[in-house]
Formats: structure tokens, sequence, C-alpha cells
């Protein structure tokens, strides 16, 4: 329902409006990131200290790890949260994008007669679209599949590649027109003694962009996840994601309204996969080693409970869920380190504990990530933070028109509908809910009066048919 | 020369079929629990490769951990007694395992959007994973032997007692299945929900119960599954679930998901699959050999060998 309606700026900048806010607390956000290396990273550490002394940890660098996992979980809102394809295999992407950084990274590689030998930069460029045709292969072969069975198969795919990984080592192959290719992909090993240090050749200047300082990969990682989220949000406001919104809610109507299935899928598939990729190439620059046990099942679970935690579809609930649950997966690895630290809070003297803890706490992690996607999917499906359509699904958030001096403003106006969607029996309820706004009369003061809100006229029934 | 040759290659073929039966009797078995659940309620039992896993794990605890096996058990009334003995409590605390996950994690969710049971599915079995993790540990879990490693052998290959044991057992149970589907009222019952959930409501048939009795059904297989399982490999890990779940849901769908004659022929054909694999090619690629027939069973033909071609209804 999109009134024609002209907003003045004082209109915009009404404290009331919920997108104001989300704007708001968004700007203060980016800004608190932005300055982190500098300003709040060393106040943060000083009001840390009894628990975890200087020296011990680095926030700067746990959040630029951390920030390696928002963007997967950026890609992976792409084909889930927008599309509606669970992707369970979206690790195989991470694996492609690290190891396509590896092969040209390593000087191991030779095709015809030169050595590859790349910079991280031009990878940056070239790994997202290695990562987009791969997305568009394995994808290719899921477009007829409802669900469950897309599920299974990105489950399939996202193992065979590992596997691929681990029981490959040498390739030579005798190509047509380049002429001999061989490279080495590791094995069981994988790559180790990947470049750190990069040249930024820019034309007047050549920066040493040394990759081993953590300040500078923090800022690496925050200009990609700005750029990233800034691109994510062109793409959903456009036709293309518009589209992926009609096949998530219902493929069968989406298709009869014109929109193309095939382009669709294969576009939300290759741009996930793309944004993996290019988080595939930080993570291996970022310690220079790559193996593949690290790109196993439990990553792509890890970026699934990430966006359902944060809420599916919904640009701010992911990166909020993505940095929660990446603050926790570094931190597992710090917090023992702890235990034996005779400055901090934390420090037990007996040596068996300093051993069990340890091992406790990396046990548990994927069980605290299962009992989260069980919690967060049975008492608050929408997530911590919901997208603006499930918002307004599940509260059932009305609009009024409001006739203010002559001018009309759009406010919303929250109804009288259930807080939680576990007051509700079923989901049909839920999205039965979505009240429709008729304007009875208009106050000439100004007043937001006499809405009629009646629920569900032409509300969509959604995937909860049958 | 060439005879001794060909010789050995038809007894290797042969060992490859032997072992292909034995153990895609075991996979037809959990699969039937996947095709259970799916024809009951549409939706993909993740977590039955778990329930599995945690009978292995039972077994495991009572042989290794309770009664300190460390060898064969030469008296064969002591083995019938001790098998009994171990399916039925695996029988029944795969079933208990199985009832409590449907109603924590699946009946909530029974009117929601297709995305929320799924989720809820992986989430549950993360869970039962990583329970087992605590108790069993990173690593395999060993078992000793406890059938005697003899057995027959036929042109070549070597039938053991054992594997025997498996293929009789694994016949038996499904044989009970079948008549149970066909000839009970609960079987009817079961078939009517399978086919119209309403309609059957409608008739005066308990949709809980009955979708309660699919999974009491499923979880009781499996956990005779699981007794053979630890005795044939022999032991057993957290990630067992996993692996063989995927096994036997690759054997549900290529029989064609729904049709519990259809698991039975997936469960031998996913067998004979894996076991021509690990004798002609590797035992590293058995998994990626599987996951790569699913995925074509799916492209290809997602309703399997048995299954009918059912049109999406708007």
């Amino acid at each position: 329902m999109q009134l024609p309606l002209k907003k003045g700026l004082f209109e915009r900048l009404d404290w009331r409006r919920g997108v104001f806010r989300g704007w708001a607390v968004g700007l203060i956000a980016f800004l608190f990131f932005l300055f982190l290396p500098q300003v709040f990273a060393p106040l943060i550490s000083q009001a840390l200290n009894p628990i975890f002394p200087i020296g011990s940890f680095d926030l700067v660098l746990v959040l630029g790890s951390a920030g390696i996992f928002v963007l997967m979980a950026l890609g992976l809102n792409v084909v889930v949260g927008f599309a509606g394809l669970l992707d369970l295999g979206y690790a195989a992407f991470f694996a492609i994008g690290a190891y396509s950084y590896g092969l040209a990274n390593l000087g191991t590689a030779q095709v015809g007669d030169h050595t590859l030998k790349f910079a991280i930069w031009p990878l940056l460029l070239a790994a997202p679209v290695i990562a987009a045709m791969f997305g568009i292969i394995l994808g290719a072969p899921t477009l007829r599949l409802r669900g469950d069975y897309l599920a299974i198969v990105t489950l399939g795919f996202g193992e065979i590649v590992p596997i691929v990984f681990q029981n490959i080592s040498q390739v030579s192959w005798n190509l047509p027109l380049v002429g001999p290719v061989s490279f080495n992909l590791g094995g069981a090993n994988g790559f180790l003694g990947l470049d750190r240090p990069a040249t930024l050749n820019l034309p007047f200047q050549t920066i040493m962009f040394t990759l081993n300082d953590s300040a500078n990969f923090y800022y690496l990682v925050f200009a990609l996840v700005i750029i990233a989220t800034i691109g994510l949000v062109m793409l959903r406001k456009s036709r293309i994601g518009r589209a992926w919104v009609a096949i998530r809610e219902d493929e069968t109507a989406a298709a009869c309204s014109g929109v193309n299935l095939v382009a669709t899928k294969l576009t939300a598939f290759a741009i996930g996969a793309s944004v993996s990729g290019f988080a595939g190439v930080l993570y291996g620059s970022q310690y220079g080693v790559i193996s593949p046990e690290s790109f196993m099942f439990v990553v792509s679970i890890t970026i699934l409970v990430m966006i359902v935690l944060g809420g599916m579809g919904s640009i701010p609930g992911v990166i909020t869920g993505a940095l929660i649950l990446g603050l926790i997966n570094r931190l597992i690895v710090v917090v023992p380190t702890l235990f034996q630290n005779p400055d901090s809070l934390l420090y037990v003297s007996s040596r068996s504990l300093q051993e069990q803890i340890p091992r406790y706490l990396n046990d548990s992690q994927s069980l605290i990530y299962g009992i989260i996607l069980l919690l967060v999917i049975l008492l608050r499906p929408q997530g911590l933070i919901p997208s603006a359509i499930r918002k307004r699904e599940l509260k059932g958030e009305s609009l009024a028109v409001v006739e203010k001096e002559g001018s009309k403003v759009l406010m919303e106006v929250p109804s009288e509908t259930p807080e939680s969607s576990a007051e509700i029996g079923a989901f049909e309820e839920l999205e039965l809910a979505q009240a429709e706004v008729v304007v009875e009369s208009l106050d000439r003061s100004g007043e937001g009066s006499g809405y009629d809100a009646s629920p569900g006229l032409g509300g969509t029934s959604g995937g909860a048919s049958k | 020369m060439i005879l001794a040759d060909s010789a050995a290659a038809f007894s290797k073929l042969l060992q490859a079929i032997e072992i292909g039966i034995t153990t895609g009797a075991i996979y037809a078995l959990i699969a039937i629990g996947y095709t259970l659940v799916y024809g009951i309620i549409e939706l993909i039992n993740f977590a039955h490769g778990d329930v599995f896993m945690w009978g292995t794990a039972i077994t495991y605890f009572v042989l290794v951990g309770g009664l300190h096996m460390n060898g064969a058990v030469g008296n064969v009334l002591e083995l019938g007694g001790l098998i009994l003995g171990l399916m039925l409590l695996c029988m029944v605390s795969c079933a208990l395992i199985a009832v409590v996950l449907e109603r924590v994690a699946y009946k909530p969710l029974r009117n929601a959007p297709r995305l929320a049971p799924l989720i809820s599915a992986i989430g549950a079995s993360f869970i039962l994973e990583n329970i087992a993790l605590f108790f069993l540990g990173p690593a395999q879990d060993p078992v000793p032997h406890l059938f005697p490693n003899e057995g027959w052998t036929v042109f070549g290959a070597s039938v053991k007692y054992l594997d025997l044991f498996i293929i009789i057992l694994a016949v038996i149970l499904m044989y009970a299945l079948a008549m149970l589907i066909n000839r009970t009222r609960i079987g009817r019952a079961m078939r009517s929900v399978a086919q119209d959930r309403e309609a059957a409501s409608l008739m005066g048939v308990n949709i809980d119960q009955i979708i309660l009795i699919t999974f009491i059904l499923g979880g009781v297989l499996a956990g005779a599954a699981s007794v053979v399982y630890v005795m044939y490999f022999p032991g057993t890990s957290y990630i067992t679930g996993f692996k063989v779940g995927l096994t036997a849901f690759t054997a549900a769908v290529v029989g064609g998901i729904g049709n519990i004659y259809g698991a039975m022929f997936g469960g031998l054909f996913v067998g004979l699959v894996e076991g021509f694999v690990i004798q002609y090619i590797g035992s590293t690629w058995a998994d990626a050999m599987v996951f790569a027939v699913l995925a074509l069973v799916l492209v290809f033909r997602p309703s399997g060998f048995f299954g009918r071609l059912t049109p999406e209804k708007v």
C-alpha cells in the first residue's frame, strides 16, 4: 500500500517513527565501529581488564574475525532470508573463495608457462566472480526442488566440496589452448604461508598495507561489510529484491505473476556465493592458513544460526546476530586461556580444571548453537530484529493517514495485536493479523482519528498453506 | 592364470555385493523411519539419524561401560539373550527419544511455514549430536567383536554369521512392519493420515496419536538397526548419526520417499553402491559418492524409483 504522500523533512525526522529510530541506531553503531580501534577499543579493554587482562585479548582482532562472519551471514541472508531457499551447504562457497585465494597467492600454481602469484586486491574482485560461477553451477540442479529437498541437496554439496579438497592434492591437466595446468590443492593439510602484507598500488602512491596489523585488517573488513550492506540494501529495494520476496512467499504465484524463477533463484545463489567467496578470501588472508576442516558442515550451520537469531531477511538483524555469535565463537577460543592467566578474575589454580574447562567450552559450542536455533524458532521465529515485512505481519502495525495543516503525513500507529507470536496459536493467524487501513474521517486539527483496522483483506497466506 | 584372476575378480564382486546387502539392510531399517515420518507429516526428520546414533551410544555404554565385554561370546544362548536384551532396550529408548523429539521440536510447529520445522529439525539434530559428544567423546568408540568372527565362504566371498543375522533380522522386521501397515486398524489409520490428514480426522482418527505412533515405529526400527550396527562395524561415534542418517535418507529418496517398499529397495540400492565404491574406489570417497547419487536422483527423478510424480497443488 503505497500512498503518494509528500514527506516533508519535519515529518521524516519524527522520532516516533520506527524507521527513523532504526536509522539513528544504525548511524550510532556505524560511528561506534568506525572509531573503535582508536577510541573505543582501549576504553573497553580497560574496562574489561579484571577479566581480560591487557595483552590476552585483542578486541580489534576479535571483531575483525567476527566481521568475516558478518559478511557470510549477509550473503546467506540473501539466499535464505530474501529468497527463502534454505541453503545448508553455504560453507562450500566460503571454501571456494578461500581456496581460490590460496591457489592464486601461494605461487605453486602453473598455467602454461606462468606461475600464478597474485596479491589480495585483484583476488577480492576475482574470487566473488569465481564463487558466483560455482554458486550457479551448484544451484542449477536445485531449481525444481522444494524446500526440504533443496536443503538436503545443498547439504550434500556442502559436504562434497570439503571432501574433494581434502582428498585431492596434485592436479595436472593439459588443456588445449592454455597449455599444461598444474596446481596443488594441499590435500588434508591445506595451505600454509599465504601472503599477509599486501601492497596497494594506487596511481600516485604505493601504500604498504600490512594485514599483519589487526587494526588494518579490521578496517578492511569493516569497509567491506559496509560496501556489502549498501549493496544488499540496494538489491533488496530493487526489482530483483522484490522478486526474491515473491519467490519466498509463494513460488507458484510469483511464477504466475511473471517472475522468472530460474533467473531469480540463480541470481540469489550467485550473489550469496559471491559474498561468501569474498569472505573466504579475507579468511585466507587472516592467518595465512587454510585447512579443509574449517569448511565443514558446522560452519554452514553456524551462519544459519546467526541469521535465524538475528532475524531472517532483515539486514540489521542479521548483522546483529552475526556479531553476537561471532563474538561468542571467537571468545570461546580466548576465554580458556584466561583460566590459566593469574591476572584475570577467572583464574583457577587447579591444573585439571584448567584443562577440562576449555574442552567443555569447545564441545558445548555446537550444543549452544543447536539450543539457540531450537529456542529461537519455537519462541521468537522472527528473530531479534525482525525485517520490516515480518514486523508488519506479526505485530500488525497499521499505517494511519493523518492530515496536518493541509499536508498529509504517513505515520505508523501500533494497533492492538498480541506482542509475541507465542500468544497466537498458529502462524496462519499471525499472517492474517496484518491490518488494512481505512480512513473514515480526518480532523482539521490533525489528530490521527478514525482508522479502521480490519484484518486480512487480501492478506497473504504465504507459505502456511497446507 | 586368467582363471585365477577372473576368479579373484569374481569373488571381489561377490564380496562387494555381500557387503552391500548387509549394510543395505541396516540402511533400509533406518530409511523406513525417514519415509514414514515424511509420508505422514511431509517433514524430513533430520534428527532421525541422531536417534539411531543414540541407540548405538546406549548399546556402547551397556556393552563397554556396563558389562565390560572384551571378546566374543561363545555360548549361543548367552549371545542370543544379550542381543535380545540390547534390542529391547534400544528399541524402547530410541522410541522414547523420538517421542520427545516430536513433542518438543515438531508438534508446536505443525502449522508453521515450511522453513520453521526444518530449522527446528536441524537444531534438534545438533543438540542430540552434541550431547552425545559429551558422553562419547570426539573419537570413535570401538566395541569388541561379540559375534564369533566366522562364517562361510561362498565362491571366495566371506559371509559371516553376523551378516546373515542382520539380513534375517531386517527381513523379519520389515515384514512385521508391512503387516502392521496393511492388515491392522492402526495401519489403516496411518495410511489414511498419510493420504489426507483432514479427511482422516473427520473420520475419527486421532491425528496426534497416529503421528506419535509413526515416530515410535521409526524409533523402534532405528533401535534395532543400532544394535546390529554397533556389532557390525564395530563401534560408534557421536557423528555416526549424521553420516548414516544422510545415507539412509538417500536410500529413502532413491526408493521414493513416502513409500515403505521404496525405502527397503532404496536401502539395498544405496548399500550396494556404497559396497562397490568401497571395494573398487576407496572408502574415503564413499560419502561423496552417496551424496552424488542423492543429488542425481533428486535432479533427474525426484520421486525416486517407486514414487509417483505428484504435481504441486496450488
